[in-house]
């Protein structure tokens, strides 16, 4: 299996083209993958199962919320995409946490799901590196390198239709497609999301090159017509049209999100809804064991929501809009899989929807994905040299963290085949690093979701920073284009320059001050006070001292935030510094790949194993595998000081 | 092959015996070529065929020249029933510094190798004999030389107090984790609720952590020693007091005022408590400038003291005392003050009563802000009241409480500043938690304090703490 010795012999079979890399699967993940790699000079064949659906969002119809738009932001800092078509198709934007710090602030985007789709196909049309094709991977070709069987590299791959290509590199985002079956109560259907067909085979040929595949499950709700919901009775929840785009690139362009915004709507479900949902549990598939894969614990079904949590006695369900040009809503929060009878029912029984008309039912879906720990943090798996996969077959979940994963993959591909050194995001630097750090070096379960609770260094990773973190880098993989370079210097430079000035200017006590203070609640000084100092109070905003402030420039938005945060954050930015330091200090130790963790007596046997089959890039990946006690990496540190073979060579992560 | 290593075990000086370690493959090898065994358990003819833990009586010698060492006995310990988990020898030798030095001298030129300072200890953690906290309390023991100072350093050697700092980091992690499902959970409901209640939750943990810290007060006596200042002018008697508390001729009497110029310092134990035993230069009025700098030195010595025993001999001229009365009287309550009529040898009881009334008169007069809590009439000569100052000793040391029974005690100077510093975080956290700010900061400071609790634990891994922990060991241990 694998050799392209078949392709002479099967004579329904051809030699289609050759190629740099093949990214298969066009959703989120495989769109910033083609996109890097194509920007990044690789000749690049792109395909799809489905043109009309390409960067579908066969769930939620939205883009970012919490941890997610920061990954958006960051994708945008290191050169992807994704917030420069959300901004586009986006009919209603939100800040989400506003409450909760502004490390945590969240941006999130109501995406017109059908402008997405159609604005992202053109787009890749319009790329002159990439070829997109209509096409089902069902092979992947291998030679053994150096004569050893264990050590295989990519050469090509075959669509169902006999077109064999060489590649040097593939990049899979296979989403939720490969050997999928979509479940409502007793009905199974062989089909990917939104009915569509499903990817057959490739599951397969990625096993016999040696990759250790998972069953996940996940789900999407019920889509009813507008027309037939009464949204007077639901809690309206109207957008903010003043946000700032996603896109640092936009924002740059002056491109900014819709102005008329298309409300959402919240609505709690009633005693009715837990009724009917415990009379028929008997029924649902997760629990009468139909189900086999594992469902995320992060975005439960409604029944597992009632089922778990038994003390709460209703849960919030919220209805979006799935575009302008339709009449179709999304009801988050309530995904099942149910019959469909019974959604009928449960839909009725919530406010509003009383006799609401569904288009769409509620389902489960099972699909194939890998163990990502059979990846290296580039991306790459350690099966199969050349291959990298991104997105859902990762055992993440959500359009963001595919896009994310998709972006690294597509840049190490390429970079991979340029002869440079990988790009590796730490945990420290990105929600895009937790997240790769997270999946290959702890693995999952479960489908993956991001949360800002699993980045350790939280008040640096914010939103409104993402540029400030990652631009750079994206400059040297070259992403960045130059004029956006200096417009992010420019920025920079705005930012320093207001800083040095709310320190510098002090104000003394006057009329004016003292109303403003006595208006937010503040103590009224009696001598002089710089703005910085006001600034620092945190009931005071920086826009509560415009009248005071006589020389304030014109600054954009994003600036004036990134400078309160920093004034007012101040003493927690300091903090997490010290923390990131002491954090990077075992990062920096690097682990040579023949360190015999089998002949360490002091590791327990457990961590022994685990170290001698993930054989780490750094100590403090090590120390983030699961198996490997902190008395373990103690002993290494111990192991590394006394053989003196500690690497520290300058290599270059990012 | 690697060579078995060795040193000397004991510390170094004059002592009975001393015991030297050899570990490593091959060290009951190297041992008999310079051993001769007269007498062994079983049939055993060499320390090669000795099974573990037991011990042979025989000679060690040169085999150059022949000539015969000394007598010891050997122990024999086979892999992995070991210290270091090796095969490994310990000779007990006599205690005199020349046979220890020839001994590992012909072990040296027999196929050992000398140790690298912690490289036992470093070999006992690397074959997952010890973990890095038993590891840091092995080096207590090693420094410890009272009876209550090794009880504490063992009992963290068996990890009790490992134990309860991770109780309390699960505690802290209860309210963390509420805090971060907040953030995560965009439309929870009442957060200010759930702040007050978790800020209450930390408030518990806060208490248990304080005891923890409370009971510093006598560990850092463990470790660091409970500092008693022997003062009172010039020829009261303090430097006999120091001889005769110490039990060596350490500062040199005489009965010339003013003889001893600096503080003098002498470790020793009292009531089995571990005390550095300072004696200052007498307090009075001088022209001569070294003098006077060992008096100034004296004062310091007085604030930092836990323990203040004044010494006032009746023979001298009273007035002299004054100062000296209103200096020690006026100290803080803290320190304890004993007073301590000296010379009883030479001096009648009548005599000693009348100055105690004497200068409890005084204190009055001057309005001291305190009195002694301790009063003895003693002399250095009879050892008359001597029992009673090292009961003072003790009883001071006892009165700083510490909850025995439960046996915890921070007694580490490392674990007491990160104990306090995540103490001093939990305070800011539940101020920011009443306050009502919103739950990511909080989140970040908690987070913090439970990175301090780890590396007391060990759960959090820092390479700095790894080079620091054997970098202390010395040679041998």
């Amino acid at each position: 299996m694998g050799s392209w010795a078949k392709c002479n012999e099967n004579p329904t079979w051809y030699e289609a083209g050759t190629y740099d890399v093949a990214v298969i699967g066009a959703g989120h993940a495989g769109c910033e993958a083609a996109f890097a790699c194509a920007h990044l000079g690789l000749t690049t064949v792109l395909f799809t199962l489905h043109l009309d659906q390409l960067a579908n969002l066969p769930c939620n119809p939205s883009i970012g919320g919490t941890a997610k738009g920061q990954l958006v932001r960051e994708i945008d800092a290191l050169g992807g995409v994704m917030g420069e078509m959300a901004d586009l198709s986006a009919i209603q934007t939100r800040m989400l946490n506003r409450s909760k710090g502004p490390a945590v602030f969240s941006p999130r985007a109501q995406i017109d799901r059908a402008s997405y789709s159609r604005r992202m196909k053109e787009r890749i049309e319009k790329e002159e590196n990439i070829s997109l094709i209509q096409g089902e991977i069902v092979e992947l070709f291998w030679e053994e390198q150096d004569g050893e069987a264990q050590k295989l590299r990519i050469t090509g791959v075959r669509t169902r239709s006999g077109a064999c290509y060489h590649v040097r590199a593939a990049v899979i985002c296979s989403g939720t497609y490969m050997e999928s079956r979509t479940i409502r109560g007793e009905v199974i259907v062989e089909s990917g999301p939104d009915g569509l067909s499903r990817s057959v085979g490739l599951s397969q040929s990625m096993r016999e090159a040696g990759i250790p595949m998972q069953r996940f499950k996940t789900g999407t709700p019920v889509r009813v017509n507008a027309r037939t919901v009464d949204t007077s009775v639901m809690e309206i929840q109207p957008g903010e049209p003043d946000m700032p785009p996603f896109s640092y690139a936009n924002e740059m362009k002056g491109v900014v999100p819709k102005q008329e915004q298309i409300p959402c709507y919240a609505v709690w479900t009633t005693p009715l809804t837990k009724q009917v949902i415990s009379d028929n549990m008997d029924r649902s598939p997760l629990y009468s064991g139909v189900i086999e894969g594992t469902g995320p614990r992060y975005c439960p079904s409604i029944e597992d929501k009632f089922m778990r949590f038994k003390e709460k006695s209703r849960h919030q369900i919220f209805v979006e809009p799935m575009g302008e040009g339709t009449q179709e809503l999304y009801l988050q929060g309530f995904s099942t899989s149910l019959p469909e009878e019974i959604q009928v029912q449960m839909v009725h029984s919530l406010p509003g929807l009383e006799h609401a008309h569904i288009q769409r039912a509620a389902y489960a879906i099972e699909y194939d994905c890998i163990d990502p720990q059979s990846m290296d943090l580039s991306m790459e798996s350690t099966k199969l040299e050349g291959l990298f996969t991104a997105g859902q077959i990762n055992g993440s979940s959500g359009y963001e963290e595919a896009a994310a994963q998709g972006l690294m993959a597509g840049i190490n591909a390429a970079r991979k085949l340029r002869g440079e050194p990988p790009v590796i995001l730490d945990r420290s630097q990105a929600y895009i690093g937790v997240l790769i750090d997270d999946l290959v070096t702890k693995g999952t379960r479960e489908p993956y979701r991001m949360m800002t609770s699993r980045a350790e260094y939280r008040i640096f990773l914010r939103q409104d920073n993402a540029d400030m973190r990652l631009t750079k880098i994206g400059k040297e993989i070259g992403l960045i284009s130059d004029e956006r370079y200096s417009a992010f210097e420019a920025k920079m430079n705005a930012i320093e320059e207001e800083k040095e000035r709310l320190r510098s200017t002090h104000l003394p006590p006057s009329p004016k001050l003292h109303e403003i203070l006595e208006r937010c609640g503040s103590t009224v000084n009696k001598s002089g006070i710089s703005l910085a100092e006001l600034i620092k109070r945190p009931e005071i905003h920086y826009s509560d001292l415009a009248e005071v402030d006589e020389k304030r420039p014109e600054l954009s938005q994003d600036v004036i935030f990134a400078v309160e945060v920093d004034i007012k954050y101040e003493g927690y930015l300091a903090l997490e510094e010290e923390r990131i330091k002491k954090f990077a200090r075992l990062e920096k130790k690097k682990l040579s790949k023949d360190i015999p963790y089998d002949q360490i007596s002091g590791l327990r046997l457990e961590a022994r194993s685990k170290l001698m089959e993930r054989k780490p890039m750094s100590l403090g990946q090590a120390s983030r595998i699961s198996g490997v006690s902190p008395a373990d990496i103690a002993v290494l540190l111990v192991y590394l000081e006394s053989k003196g073979k500690e690497d520290n060579g300058a290599r270059d992560d990012g | 092959m690697e060579k078995p290593y060795c040193a000397c075990a004991t510390p170094p000086g004059i002592s009975g015996i001393a015991v030297i370690r050899m570990a490593g493959e091959g060290s009951a090898e190297v041992c008999d070529r310079v051993f001769s065994l007269k007498r062994a358990f079983s049939e055993a003819k060499s320390v090669k065929e000795m099974s573990g833990y037991t011990v042979a009586y025989g000679l060690i010698h040169d085999p150059a020249s022949s000539e015969i060492i000394d007598e010891v006995l050997v122990t024999r310990f086979c892999a992995p029933h070991s210290y270091t988990g090796e095969d490994s020898v310990e000779i007990s030798c006599h205690g005199g510094v020349t046979v220890r030095q020839e001994i590992l001298r012909v072990l040296l030129e027999n196929g050992a190798r000398m140790a690298e300072p912690g490289e036992f200890t470093r070999r006992a953690f690397m074959a997952g004999k010890i973990d890095l906290s038993q590891a840091e309390a092995v080096m207590d023991v090693i420094a410890s030389d009272s009876e209550l100072a090794l009880r504490a350093a063992e009992s963290q050697l068996q990890g009790t107090l490992r134990s309860q700092i991770r109780k309390i980091s699960e505690e802290l992690y209860v309210t963390f984790a509420a805090l971060e499902m907040l953030i995560d959970e965009p439309d929870d409901e009442d957060a200010a609720a759930m702040f007050s209640s978790n800020a209450d939750a930390l408030a518990a943990v806060r208490e248990k952590m304080q005891s923890l810290i409370n009971t510093y007060r006598q560990g850092r006596i463990l470790s660091e020693r409970m500092s008693v200042v022997i003062c009172g002018i010039p020829n009261s008697g303090k430097s006999s007091l120091l001889n005769c508390l110490s039990g060596y001729d350490r500062a040199i009497v005489t009965n010339v005022p003013g003889t001893t110029r600096d503080t003098l310092e002498v470790v020793t134990s009292m009531g089995g408590v571990p005390v550095r035993l300072i004696d200052t230069a007498g307090i009075r009025r001088t022209e001569d400038p070294v003098e006077a700098i060992g008096v100034s030195r004296a004062e310091d010595a007085l604030w930092e003291a836990d323990i203040v025993l004044w010494l006032v001999s009746s023979e001298e001229d009273y007035e002299q005392n004054i100062e000296m009365l209103t200096t020690v009287m006026n100290l803080p309550s803290e320190t304890k003050v004993g007073l301590l009529i000296s010379k009883s040898d030479c001096t009648s009881k009548e005599a000693c009563e009348a100055l105690h009334e004497k200068i409890l008169s005084d204190m009055k007069e001057k309005e001291c802000k305190r009195s002694a809590d301790y009063y003895e009439v003693i002399s250095s000569v009879s050892r008359e009241g001597i029992e009673g100052i090292e009961k003072f000793v003790r009883e001071t040391y006892e009165s700083l409480g510490t909850d025995h029974a439960r046996g915890v005690m921070l007694t580490n100077q490392r674990h007491y500043a990160l104990l306090t510093s995540a103490a001093e975080k939990l305070d800011r956290c539940i101020g920011l938690l009443r306050s009502g700010s919103s739950p990511e900061e909080p989140s970040l400071i908690l987070r913090t304090a439970m990175e301090d609790l780890g590396e007391i634990t060990g759960d959090s891994v820092s390479d700095a703490l790894v080079q620091t922990i054997f970098s202390r060991f010395c040679v041998g241990k």
